[in-house]
This record gives structure tokens, C-alpha cells and sequence, in this order.
């Protein structure tokens, strides 16, 4: 909690720190970093319920898809809440269909939905087709720094939503969903209910991260915003940085990202070796992510 | 005393040359970790490494990744710009990478080489960006060329051609152009989409047995070119001609059997038989041990001797001076002549190749051997192929 406050903190102050001639690409690669872990923080959400999902990459593409449609007639920000609805609205029409699917089950159909997304967004011609769609850039580009506090505060939205729901009384209904669905029923749990309000609002949080990418990047195809690689993305920050949690997915996101982008600079086609060399040590070492170190110290503290 | 002397000479000489100089520092942007990018990158080095040699001009490269992602070459590229402090860029392979730059670019006001991002869409973003000269022929050149291919196979014979193409940006961009332009020619044609690396082309080109196509026309990746080839066979469906449109073909092709009689577009090939390619084969071979089929390695290697002819004549290190040199480069190439002229479209000003530098080759015997346009065919083409 304590680690995440600062985090955000620190995002909020970056453009005044002084970075000297490494301020523009500290702020880009920031940028980038708040969006991704976003998105991470939103998978978690629904990872919190047991559900292992493969359309989030999808909901990411539909927000950005929907937020740069709708942006020259709405505006940037209304156009960046029609990203986030859009997205909800797919996951409502999704989870009613598979939500009472379980474990690889629902990952299959949560990739089915992100190929058939694909390919509708590819075939349409009001979404720019194969050839792609330009973007205007968040604010229409008055505002040098208002991309990156949008990308911020998407990231203070995922967190606080994150924080919020983890202390309250659907947490306890996630937790019991994903530990034992049959025992949760028989107590009274509405589970499909919980699972479907918990997906609409992951979703409805990767659309709003998609709609501020899609207005930095400035331009969507169908192959980037709905490609398996930002479904696995999301997946594997909040594995890297602690399932469950708050700060783990948004710290996990933070690191994966500064640290792909690092490695590329100083490596080039190397890093990916490094990048995989660290992931793989992790996993082993850490199964919980990097929250189970200050686990840890908490415990070996109050041992 | 005259040891001295002698030694005084050669060191004012040495200062002097150095005093001549001109130094100018150069971003790389390219996708580092993929064939075509490597190639590239590649074929830039041994460029500069050409002009840093002849003494008059000094070009330092800062090379950067761009992962073939906008996440990635966006932060790159402002890197390039803020850190490192250069006023020229080469990069811009990918369209839609190329296109995600056009932002930060007209930001930051380099003096941008493009040397691939064949997209239309690249050129509508760049249209009002005076320092961007892009080397690569446009789309539509790309389409002119292959056509005039296929009016070829018309001429010979051909009626009906099967198209097979992935279902994604790359395969389906264009493709009911292309249907329409090939009707127009007289062909008759059926067109099938595929999901790349699938491996599975069975059931579509059993389907296809019935149309009876004179051609098999596919457009995918490298990964699909073997399966394609090895089914074509399996189900039966003997074509007079099997052509592919990878970005790249898989490395090694050439040795497998199935790959003989296939044909492809390329824009060069080590085998063209001009002064400059010999030249750029006979280095490359000298500084990597092996010789490249991926034109993207020329390209790179002509953006940096064009740069460094400009620079030259320039004699300065301001990007201004030396894109208005730039301008006016006329030179020979390992694909034929470079001069900077307006699109054809109108879009932008400085356009280097255009559709002329497409060649059409067929794998004959272990190897791609040019076998169209008859000007530049080293091998008469094998129609109908033995599949």
C-alpha cells in the first residue's frame, strides 16, 4: 500500500524531477510502463476470482479502437470513457456466454473472442481495415504533457479501484469464488454475478489504458492493438510481481517494462536472453512474485 | 633534423585531413532482432564504414532497436533525439512503427532516411514534413510491378490464379485491388484467406483442385512458404506456377527441393549483375563472411553512401545543408540509378526508387535466379514449373 502510494507519487512528480537530457525519454517510456501495468492491474482483478483470462489484449485494442473513433466528435476524455464502455460492454456479451467455463476452458474462449475481434476490426472498413487507423493525439496535441497525466491517472484509477475492491465485501466473494466456486454457491455466493461485475470492470479499466495508448502511439492496426503478445503481457506482470495484489502487478509493470526497454538499449537483440534469464529466475525463486519478498521482511520482522 | 621534418609533415598532413573532416552523428532506428532489420543494419555499417574511409566525412552511428513495436521505438527514438543529440535518422522499416513516428519526428525535426514503411498511409503522415526522403518504392509501385508480372503470365498462357493470403495487415491489405486489377487483366480468380503459421494449407487447396489454377499466388511469412510448397504437391493440385510474396523467405530455402520452380518479388539480388552490386556483394562478403539475399542490406548500405555523398558536398554538419545536398544526389546503385524526385502521388518531395527496381525471381537449381523483367532476367523463367 505504502510502496504503491509512492509509486504513484513518483509518477505524478517525474516531468519536474531533474533528468536532464533524459527527461523526454524517461517521460515516454514512463508513459508506457503506467499504461501496460494498468493493464495488468486490471487482469489481476479478475485473476482474483480464479478466472485466467486471454481477452484482456482485446479489451485493451476495443478501448483503443472505440476512444479513436469517437475522439474528433467527443473529445478526449468522453472518447476515453466510450473506449473503457465499449470494452465492458464486449466483456458483459463475453462472460455471459463463457463465464461458467473454468480454468483453461475460459482461457480458449477468451482467445477465441480476441481472434474474432481481430478479424471483424481487420474486415470492417469504418476501422481503417488491414491498413490501419491514424489517431490524434490525446487534447489534439495542445498540451505537451496532458498524454502522460492521462496515462497517470488511468494508472491512479486502476490502483484506487484495485485498493478499493480488495477491501470490500466483494473481495471476500472473489476469493471465495476462486478458492473453492461449489463451496462459495453452497454459502450463498452469486458467483457468475460476482465474476461477471468483476470482468465488466477489468475490462472496462484495460479499454480505458487502450484509448490512452492508442493517443500516444497515434496510430492502431488490428495485428498490433489485438496481437497475443499484450494478452500475455498482462498476464505475466502481475505473475512477475505478486497475483492478488495491488502493488505487485503495478510494481511488476513498472520494472518488466523500464527493464525491456533498458535491456534493448544497452543489448540490443540480446535481451531478450536477459529479459527471459530473469523471468525464469523468478518464477523459481520468487512463485509469488516480488511482493513475497517484502512478504518476508514483514514476517521475518514480526518473527 | 630531416627525421623531424618528416615527422612535422605528417602530422600537420594528419591534422589537416582531420581539420577537412566532417563529422556528423547518425540514429539508427531499426528492428534490430528481425532478419530484415539485421540485414539493415548491416548493410548501413558497411556503408559508413565506406565513407568513414575515404576520409572526407566521419559518421558516427547510434544504434537503437525498435523493437517493431510503437511502445518500444517511440521512447527510442526520443532517445535518439534528447540523449544522444542527432540531427539525422535511418530507420523506419515497418509501416506501422514508421507511422507512430511520424508524431515524434515532426517534433523533434531530424532529418529522417526512411528505408522501408511501403504504406500510403506512411506517406499521407509524412506529407507535410520537409526532411523526410523515403528510399523504399511506395505500395503502389509494388503493385505495378507485380502486375506487370502477371500481364507477362497472361501472355503466356495463364487464365486463372488462386490467391491464397493471411488474414492480417499484411496479406489482406489490398488484396481486392489487387482481385480487381488481375480481372482487369482477363485472369479469373478465386481468393482464400489463411491463418499464417498454421501449417495446415490441406483443406483449402483441395478446395482449390476444382478451380484448376494456372497460378498459386500466396502472401504470408517465411513460415508458410515450405508447407505451402510440400501440400501443393500432396493434394495434387499442379499449378503452372507457385509464387509467394513473403516479407523474407525462410533461411535455407533454397536447399530444400520443394523450393525449385517457386518465384518471387524481390528488389535485389547478390546474383545482379551490376558494377555496384558486385562491389556491395564482394564487401559484404568481406566484413560478414557471407552474402545476404535480403535487400534490405543494399538499402541500408545506399542510404549511408547517399548520406555521406551529401555531407561531402555539404561540407557541413547542418542537417539543413545537407538534406538540400541530399536533394540533388544522383548515383548508381546495387538496384539501378538514385535521384530524389516528388511521389507520384504528390505527397512528399523526396522520393528515391520506385517500381523499376522490383525484379521477379524463380528458385532455380539451389538458388533465386532474376527471371523477369527480361532486361534484368539472368535465366529464362520456368513456366510452366514442375511442382
Amino acid at each position: 500500500m505504502m510502496l504503491a502510494a509512492v509509486l504513484l507519487l513518483l509518477a505524478l512528480v517525474l516531468p519536474g524531477l531533474p533528468l536532464g537530457q533524459w527527461r523526454a525519454f524517461a517521460l515516454d517510456t514512463a508513459q508506457f510502463a503506467f499504461l501496460i501495468s494498468g493493464l495488468a492491474l486490471a487482469w489481476d482483478l479478475l485473476a482474483r476470482t480464479g478466472q485466467l483470462s486471454l481477452a484482456h489484449g482485446a479489451f485493451f485494442g476495443l478501448g483503443a479502437y472505440a476512444a479513436a473513433l469517437s475522439a474528433p466528435a467527443l473529445g478526449t476524455v468522453p472518447a476515453l470513457l466510450v473506449g473503457g464502455a465499449v470494452a465492458a460492454l464486449f466483456s458483459l456479451l463475453l462472460g455471459l456466454a463463457t463465464l461458467r467455463l473454468h480454468g483453461m476452458y475460459f482461457a480458449i474462449a477468451t482467445l477465441a473472442f480476441s481472434e474474432v475481434m481481430r478479424t471483424l476490426v481487420l474486415k470492417a472498413q469504418f476501422t481503417g481495415g488491414s491498413i490501419g487507423l491514424p489517431v490524434q493525439p490525446a487534447f489534439g496535441g495542445a498540451y505537451p504533457l496532458g498524454g502522460y497525466y492521462l496515462a497517470v491517472a488511468v494508472l491512479v484509477i486502476c490502483t484506487v479501484t484495485s485498493l478499493l475492491l480488495s477491501r470490500s465485501r466483494l473481495h471476500y466473494a472473489m476469493a471465495a469464488t476462486r478458492q473453492g466456486e461449489a463451496v462459495a454457491r453452497v454459502l450463498g455466493v452469486p458467483v457468475v454475478r460476482v465474476k461477471l461485475v468483476t470482468f465488466m470492470i477489468s475490462a472496462f479499466l484495460a479499454g480505458l489504458a487502450g484509448g490512452v495508448y492508442a493517443m500516444k502511439t497515434l496510430f492502431l492496426s488490428p495485428y498490433d492493438a489485438f496481437g497475443l503478445g499484450r494478452a500475455v503481457e498482462a498476464l505475466v506482470i502481475p505473475i512477475f510481481g505478486g497475483l492478488y495484489t495491488t502493488t505487485g502487478p503495478l510494481l511488476g509493470g513498472l520494472i518488466i517494462v523500464s527493464l525491456e526497454t533498458w535491456l534493448r538499449l544497452r543489448i540490443g537483440e540480446g535481451y531478450l536472453v536477459v529479459y527471459g534469464v530473469v523471468l525464469v529466475l523468478t518464477i523459481l525463486f520468487l512463485p509469488k512474485g516480488l511482493m513475497s519478498l517484502f512478504a518476508r521482511r514483514k514476517g521475518a520482522r514480526h518473527a | 633534423m630531416r627525421k623531424v621534418l618528416v615527422v612535422l609533415l605528417a602530422v600537420l598532413g594528419m591534422a589537416g585531413l582531420a581539420l577537412a573532416q566532417t563529422t556528423v552523428r547518425v540514429g539508427v532506428l531499426l528492428p534490430i532482432s528481425t532478419v530484415a532489420g539485421k540485414a539493415a543494419l548491416n548493410g548501413v555499417q558497411l556503408g559508413v564504414d565506406e565513407v568513414n574511409a575515404g576520409g572526407k566525412v566521419k559518421i558516427e552511428l547510434v544504434v537503437v532497436d525498435d523493437g517493431n513495436t510503437p511502445a518500444t521505438a517511440v521512447p527510442a527514438l526520443t532517445k535518439l533525439m534528447t540523449v544522444d543529440r542527432v540531427d539525422i535518422v535511418i530507420g523506419g522499416l515497418a509501416s506501422g512503427v514508421t507511422f507512430a513516428l511520424s508524431g515524434p519526428v515532426k517534433q523533434y525535426n531530424p532529418l529522417f532516411l526512411c528505408i522501408g514503411a511501403a504504406s500510403s498511409v506512411v506517406e499521407q503522415a509524412f506529407s507535410d514534413y520537409g526532411r523526410f526522403f523515403h528510399y523504399h518504392p511506395w505500395d503502389y509501385h509494388n503493385v505495378a510491378a507485380a502486375l506487370e508480372f502477371f500481364k507477362h503470365l497472361y501472355d503466356s498462357g495463364a487464365r486463372r490464379v488462386a490467391i491464397l493470403y493471411e488474414d492480417g495487415p499484411f496479406g489482406s491489405a489490398g488484396i481486392q485491388t489487387y482481385r480487381q486489377q488481375l480481372e482487369r487483366q482477363g485472369y479469373t480468380v478465386q481468393a482464400e484467406a489463411f491463418k499464417s503459421g498454421s501449417g495446415s494449407f490441406t483443406a483449402i487447396l483441395t478446395r482449390l483442385k476444382g478451380f484448376r489454377p494456372d497460378i498459386l499466388y500466396w502472401i504470408g511469412y517465411d513460415v508458410d512458404a515450405l508447407p505451402i510448397a510440400a501440400q501443393t504437391r500432396q493434394v495434387g493440385l499442379e499449378p503452372k506456377l507457385i509464387y509467394g510474396a513473403p516479407p523474407a523467405w525462410p533461411v535455407g530455402f533454397e536447399k530444400n527441393t520443394l523450393s525449385n520452380d517457386v518465384a518471387g518479388m524481390t528488389a535485389w539480388l547478390p546474383s545482379v549483375a551490376n558494377n555496384e552490386s558486385r562491389r556491395f556483394v564482394t564487401q559484404y562478403r568481406r566484413k560478414f563472411g557471407e552474402v545476404t539475399d535480403e535487400y534490405m542490406a543494399p538499402m541500408g548500405y545506399v542510404i549511408a553512401l547517399s548520406l555521406g555523398k551529401a555531407v561531402e558536398a555539404a561540407n557541413s554538419a547542418d542537417k539543413d545543408r545537407i538534406a538540400a545536398e541530399l536533394a540533388k544526389v544522383q548515383m548508381s546503385t546495387p538496384f539501378g540509378p538514385l535521384s530524389f524526385k516528388p511521389s507520384d502521388t504528390g505527397r512528399t518531395r523526396f522520393q528515391g526508387f520506385n517500381q523499376s527496381i522490383w525484379l521477379q525471381f524463380q528458385y532455380l537449381e539451389g538458388s533465386r535466379r532474376p527471371v523477369f523483367p527480361a532486361s534484368r532476367a539472368a535465366r529464362p523463367l520456368r513456366f510452366p514449373g514442375n511442382y
